[in-house]
């Protein structure tokens, strides 16, 4: 790290380099064949810039593919999974960070077993399931399932851990009672977990492709994942133009919480401590 | 202003017992320490009173009235936290007023009110509006104390209050709480592991180890007689040099042989050794050579590895500086028999002086 | 949360006053009702439907609501294990797993650690290697859909341009498999390098400086202390991964639908077929659980491997 020799620095410099524009290239790719003219997508070649910039490939996407609704969609869907989350999430790492209780081995064990379920044993039954209920092809059936988050739990709880007993016990001497000291001192003092699993939770659910394919089955309820890949299969297959329009306009909103969130998001991924 | 009393306090975690028939009784407004080394059970004994804890038998009152079922934020009492425990998201005035409102439910003025009073009283008003990260280990350790003198308990604990704190500030503060807590007059239970804050802040102090309270005394009195091995042993610095007797009643006072029956240690106080040539007929002498000199401003603590068979064995011996004889020089110690502590008995404990045992136990003389 | 009580409060100290004993059920029940709605979430939505799906395996499963469950004992497995097609996808899912887990774990870790340890411009490089985290999967498959198109497409015309022959990288069984695991990398490096990245930073400092008044650097530095220490994140990652890996869906449904021919075609994709286009849902909860099976198998024999090491 101190004086590695010029060579050594260059190289390294280079696989850097290649790595982000790998890591790069679809997006500017997206771009490109976004912003030209639908006519002019195989004269151009391997231009760095399309020769003309076509912003109605944008208006194309929006129009044909409904994604003004599907954003929509996607919004009330994300934010209703967000919010029931925190409220199950939170109060559940707290009590199994902080409070002894019987059974809470018990119980932490079945949350770790659960994050390895991967979705396809769960897929059909929970499936037949929200059918069985009438809630299929019903927002609440698109909701349901995720109201609480194994993950959710386990991250906060990782993070509550390291809250110092001794400010609990003041709470406790404050005499704050279990309400308040999860709302009033837990809760502040695990902001930047909870906006990571906040950020996690939009990520997944925002593009979450496979519970909408099963249940959403009117095209109202689609989210934009899923109208983008119906939009994909339909007529409008080989218009590459609009079809990258349309994966930019779904991609744009995540990609800019990211780049705000991004160091929240990294320090509560990394375990960053508690400040104090 | 009330009095603090535990009657046979028992505290066990599984198998593991940390309280062990404990029996203290705290005057009125008095300053006591808890004193102990490291897994002594002195946190969990102010956890017991405190509330955060609760004990499996014996009693507990405050004023007369028992505690079992009263929660911690009910009691008469206000705890400063080791390393302070404030909350981190709030200022200064938010960790003070939290537990006013909503543990003693005043209204938002009156606490702010308190908050304001307690901070001009102790200087800190200028701090009220930070957060913890904003100010030195000081001035949090000041805050942490305004939050509990703000509740106005008759009881205030204080769990190793000076811990993390550089020496300087250490010795300053010390002086400030044992200061305010009197102007308070607020009865103060202050556990440390620090033998020199203990005996400087309180009235008393009660040495605790392995669960149980070793002796409770007057500074003064844990220093001159000990009651147990564990007490001499801890109390002092250095502390009471001790040597055990072999089963032949052989001691490190190599022409002195005593009479035992059971384990028996002999203790003597560095400052009571004295180096010399001299053959008082009464004296209990050692021989030995200095090992290592120790300046200590005014004084000089010479330690004396001793010429007795056996495992090594080093007394420290503190005389004036200028006084301390050089560096391995062979030195004879001697002492008055009525500075020599016995020990004996399952527990350690005392049993008095040489002097004062002497017809019982010491045979003057070889046999 | 502002009410004001003007009734003049008791004091603590007010001994007259009788004090309320803790009530030991509230106490009690408190940490219950704190984990209660969690719990009863991924009860009914996790635990329940992976039990109901392994014993919906034994049965003949109608769709339509108050129709019951056929007892076919073994017959879905027989079904799976009688049939090339779910072989076929168990064989491609494996693929799909080797071609995908192991480089993003390499070049994961490769990635963070060049990252650590650029001086310059260190947070726009992370930023731009962690984009591929957070896209929408389905529309960068549609991106790259177009980027692997047989005409047109990026990846032919730069072949072109050193002079081979286009590929049909999406319509050749030989290739179908490999672009979409492609897309896998792309993404899974990115993931695996954001957690590489947060376990570098839980090194502390004075193990980097200890090193360097040591003399460690270079290979044996990240042999002896930044894997071993890393232990924890690498176990972690690497769960992560093959998770990630065995549930991949998005790209394929959208780039092969599992084709040609079923060349891509893995258990997650060929389970939704069968369940939901054929609607054999007993079939497909086989499906599931011979790939869990498969998953626990290779499971057993790391930690087997892992402890053995350890001795």
């Amino acid at each position: 790290m101190t004086t590695s020799p010029v060579p050594a620095r260059l190289i390294k410099w280079l696989l850097v380099l290649i790595a982000v524009v790998i890591s790069l290239f679809p997006f500017y790719w997206m771009l490109r064949t976004a912003l030209a003219p639908q006519s002019q997508q195989l004269a151009d070649g391997l231009g760095f810039w399309p020769s003309h910039l076509d912003f109605g490939n944008f208006a194309r996407a929006w129009n044909k593919a409904n994604l003004g609704q599907a954003l929509l969609n996607g919004l009330i869907i994300t934010g209703a999974i967000l919010l029931l989350q925190l409220i199950t999430c939170v109060p559940a790492a707290y009590a199994f960070a902080k409070i002894r209780f019987r059974g809470s081995g018990v119980l932490f064990g079945v949350v770790l077993a659960c994050l390895l379920i991967p979705t396809q044993a769960t897929m059909v039954p929970t499936f037949i399931g929200i059918n069985i209920f009438g809630l299929g092809d019903t927002r609440i059936g698109l909701v349901l399932p995720f109201y609480s988050s194994a993950f959710g739990i386990f991250l906060l709880r990782q993070q509550m851990l390291s809250i110092p007993d001794a400010l609990l016990d003041a709470a406790r001497t404050d005499g704050l009672g279990p309400w308040r000291t999860l709302l009033r001192v837990v809760v502040p003092m695990s902001m930047p977990s909870i906006a990571a699993f906040a950020v996690f939770s939009v990520f997944t659910h925002w593009n979450d492709y496979l519970w909408p394919l099963l249940v959403a089955r009117s095209p109202d309820l689609a989210t934009p994942p899923l109208r983008l890949a119906v939009f994909q299969q339909a007529d409008i297959g080989f218009d590459y133009s609009a079809l990258a329009a349309g994966a930019a306009i779904v991609t744009a909103p995540i990609l800019i919480l990211f780049l705000f969130a991004q160091r929240r998001f990294v320090q509560g991924m990394a375990g960053g401590e508690i400040a104090g | 202003m009330p009095t603090v009393e535990l009657r046979a306090v028992e505290k066990n975690f599984g198998t593991v017992k940390a309280l062990d028939a404990i029996d203290l009784s705290i005057a009125d407004g008095e300053q006591v320490a808890i004193l102990g080394p490291s897994g002594s059970g002195k946190s969990t004994l102010l956890r017991v009173i405190a509330g955060l804890e609760t004990h499996d038998s014996g009693t507990l009152t405050v004023d007369g009235v028992d505690q079992r079922a009263v929660p911690a934020h009910r009691r008469d009492m206000a705890i400063v936290f080791q390393h302070f425990a404030l909350y981190p998201h709030l200022s200064s005035l938010g960790n003070i007023t939290l537990g006013l409102r909503y543990g003693l439910k005043l209204s938002k003025q009156e606490a702010r009110a308190r908050a304001h009073d307690v901070a001009t009283r102790m200087q800190v008003e200028h701090l009220l509006d930070r957060k913890p990260r904003e100010m030195s280990g000081g001035q949090r350790q000041r805050i942490a104390l305004a939050r509990a003198l703000a509740r106005r308990s008759g009881v205030v604990l204080l769990d190793e209050p000076l811990s993390g704190l550089d020496a300087q500030l250490h010795a300053a503060l010390r002086v400030e709480i044992a200061e305010l807590l009197r102007s308070v007059n607020a009865t103060g239970v202050n556990v440390t592991h620090d033998q020199v804050d203990a005996m400087a802040m309180a009235d008393r102090v009660a040495i605790v180890n392995h669960g149980t309270v070793e002796q409770v005394g007057t500074p003064d009195e844990l220093y001159a007689v000990p009651a147990t091995v564990f007490v001499a042993s801890f109390v002092g610095s250095p502390p009471m040099n001790l040597a055990p007797v072999g089963e032949d009643g052989s001691s490190v006072f190599g022409a002195r042989r005593l009479r035992v029956d059971g384990p028996v240690t002999l203790g003597v106080r560095p400052e009571r050794l004295h180096f010399t040539a001299g053959d008082v007929d009464l004296d209990w002498r050692a021989r030995g050579r200095v090992a290592l000199i120790e300046p200590n401003g005014a004084d000089r603590v010479v330690h004396v590895e001793l010429d007795t068979p056996g495992p090594r064995r080093t007394f420290a011996v503190r005389c004036r500086s200028g006084e301390q004889p050089p560096l391995g020089a062979a030195v004879d110690l001697s002492c008055a028999p009525n500075d020599v502590h016995v020990f004996a008995g399952e527990q350690d404990r005392r049993l008095g002086t040489v002097a004062e045992l002497g017809g019982e136990l010491a045979m003057a003389g070889a046999q | 949360m502002t009410t004001i009580l003007d009734k003049p409060m008791p004091s603590p100290a007010a001994a007259d006053k009788p004090i309320k004993p803790i009530d030991p059920n509230r106490t009690r029940a408190t940490p219950y009702v704190f984990v209660a709605p969690a719990m009863s979430g991924i009860g009914l939505f996790v635990l329940l439907p992976a039990l109901l799906s392994f014993i919906g395996s034994f049965f003949a499963i109608p769709l339509a609501p108050g129709a019951n469950w056929k007892w076919v004992g073994f017959d879905n497995y027989t079904s799976v294990f009688g049939d090339p097609a779910a072989h076929r996808a168990i064989e491609n899912t494996l693929l799909y797993c080797a071609m995908t887990i192991i480089p993003s774990l390499v070049l994961g870790l490769l990635l963070a650690l060049l990252a650590e340890s650029l001086r310059h411009g260190r947070t726009l490089v992370r930023t731009a290697l962690f984009l591929p985290m957070t896209a929408n999967l389905v529309a960068m498959a549609v991106v790259f859909k177009w980027i692997f198109a047989l005409q047109g497409g990026f990846a032919n015309q730069a072949l072109a341009w050193i002079g081979i022959a286009p590929v049909n990288w999406l319509n050749d069984t030989r290739y179908s498999l490999i672009s979409v695991a492609l897309v896998g990398v792309w993404r899974g490096v990115s993931l695996t390098m954001l957690l590489f990245l947060a376990g570098l930073t839980t090194i502390p400092g004075a193990i980097h400086e200890a090193a360097a008044a040591e003399g460690i650097r270079g290979w044996a530095k990240l042999r002896t202390l930044i894997l071993p220490m890393m232990k924890p994140t690498i176990v972690f990652a690497t769960v992560l991964s093959i998770l990630t890996s065995i549930q991949a869906f998005d790209q394929i449904n959208v780039m092969t639908q599992g084709g040609p021919q079923e060349s891509s075609e893995t258990v997650l994709t060929y389970t939704w077929k069968v369940g939901f286009s054929y609607f054999q849902l007993g079939k497909a909860s086989a499906l599931s659980f011979v790939l869990i099976a498969v998953l626990i198998g290779i499971g057993l024999i790391r930690r087997r491997a892992f402890s053995a090491e350890q001795r």
